[in-house]
């Protein structure tokens, strides 16, 4: 058998061979592509990701904005008078994880383009919330506590999968007020580091 | 929005819709997931996409989506994971023994072979696709064909009259 014979009768095994496919003037396809052109995951120099970041800026404005007032009333209070847990704080909220997600690749220019960056040490994991004290904000704000809040009545709190613990260290980016998850943001390691530093010069 | 830029992309997508679908229907049972990331991935990096070479770059990048995928399925859903990870089973009635020879050669062989035959890339092609050289897609391509002439013997007698020592001797096209 040489080898265009075998290339033929293991081509007569692909179990794809006669069945019908999505074509591009399809519903489907054309949902599909509506969805992929708007979407907000585009390289920087792209013109829609123009559009997105300044939607993004005033998105981050707002929440720095949000911190800076608290800041600003708590200072208003007197640092004498302030009690130890009145931190600025900022809230987020972690992505659904009944939620079927789709992910796309891991890329430090991905990373990049999101508008809240931080580095913080879990402090507490309660009541569907989770509170980190900021030990470095990469980018998009100031606050010195951020609280990630799990939608619905989900009993665990996590981020792909992997629950959020106590005293350990986390780096976490978000957009529109929301933690971004497949990767991007998660418990602290070397390699997570190094992506977050060259993504926001450290 | 650029219009030229939508163009092209769905000038592209003309190209590599139809075979993305039956690329990653042939490899996972979530293919609507991945091809939707995948499609992501094409648009944010349409300048990057090879003019001489659009559906092995596209196959390439599906792949990288599909391992992403896999990682996620495992990392989420470690109990049922296989339920998901495993891609759809050649028919094994329409050639029962060959089906078998592929189903035991390793996961990179069964890759390369699919590429080749199911896909009908020539080597260079799915030099892209793996990203390695063509020369090392060539030797990959001979070693993994060797491997299911091999397979293949002990599921079924040469038929007779055949000379032996010629299997395999030729470089696959």
């Amino acid at each position: 058998m040489n080898d265009d014979e075998l290339r033929t009768r293991l081509a007569r095994l692909d179990p794809q061979a006669n069945v019908p496919f999505a074509s591009l003037t399809s519903r489907l396809a054309q949902d599909l592509l509506e969805r992929t052109m708007t979407s907000t995951l585009t390289s920087p120099e792209r013109p829609t990701e123009r559009r997105t970041r300044r939607l993004l800026v005033v998105t981050t404005a707002a929440a720095v904005a949000a911190v800076g007032v608290t800041a600003a009333i708590l200072t208003s209070q007197g640092a004498d008078t302030l009690p130890a847990q009145k931190k600025t704080t900022l809230a987020l909220t972690l992505p659904d994880p009944n939620a079927m997600s789709s992910c796309i690749m891991f890329d430090v220019a991905i990373l990049k383009g999101f508008p809240v960056a931080f580095a913080g040490t879990v402090t507490a994991v309660a009541d569907g919330t989770v509170s980190l004290d900021v030990t470095k904000w990469y980018v998009g704000g100031s606050a010195q506590v951020v609280t990630l809040t799990t939608p619905g009545d989900t009993q665990s709190i996590s981020l792909d999968g992997v629950s959020f613990e106590k005293d350990k260290d986390y780096l976490v980016t978000a957009s529109d007020g929301a933690v971004t998850s497949c990767g991007f943001s998660g418990e602290a390691s070397p390699t997570l580091e190094q992506a977050f530093d060259e993504a926001f010069g450290g | 929005m650029d219009l030229t830029r939508e163009q092209r992309f769905t000038d592209l997508l003309g190209e590599v819709y139809a075979p993305l679908q039956h690329f990653l229907r042939r490899r996972t049972s979530d293919s609507e997931d991945v091809l939707s990331d995948t499609l992501l991935v094409l648009w944010r990096r349409l300048d990057d996409v090879p003019p001489e070479a659009p559906l092995p770059w596209a196959y390439g990048v599906a792949r990288g989506c599909l391992q992403n995928h896999r990682r996620s399925v495992e990392r989420r859903w470690k109990l049922v994971r296989r339920l998901a990870l495993e891609p759809p089973a050649p028919p094994p009635e329409e050639d029962p023994a060959l089906a078998e020879a592929f189903a035991a050669l390793p996961a990179a062989d069964r890759e390369v072979l699919r590429l080749w035959a199911w896909e009908q890339l020539p080597p260079r092609e799915i030099a892209v696709v793996l990203g390695i050289s063509p020369n090392a897609a060539s030797i990959r391509l001979h070693r993994s064909t060797a491997k299911l002439r091999k397979q293949l013997a002990r599921k079924e007698p040469p038929p007779s009259g055949q000379e032996p020592g010629r299997q395999g001797q030729e470089a696959p096209r």
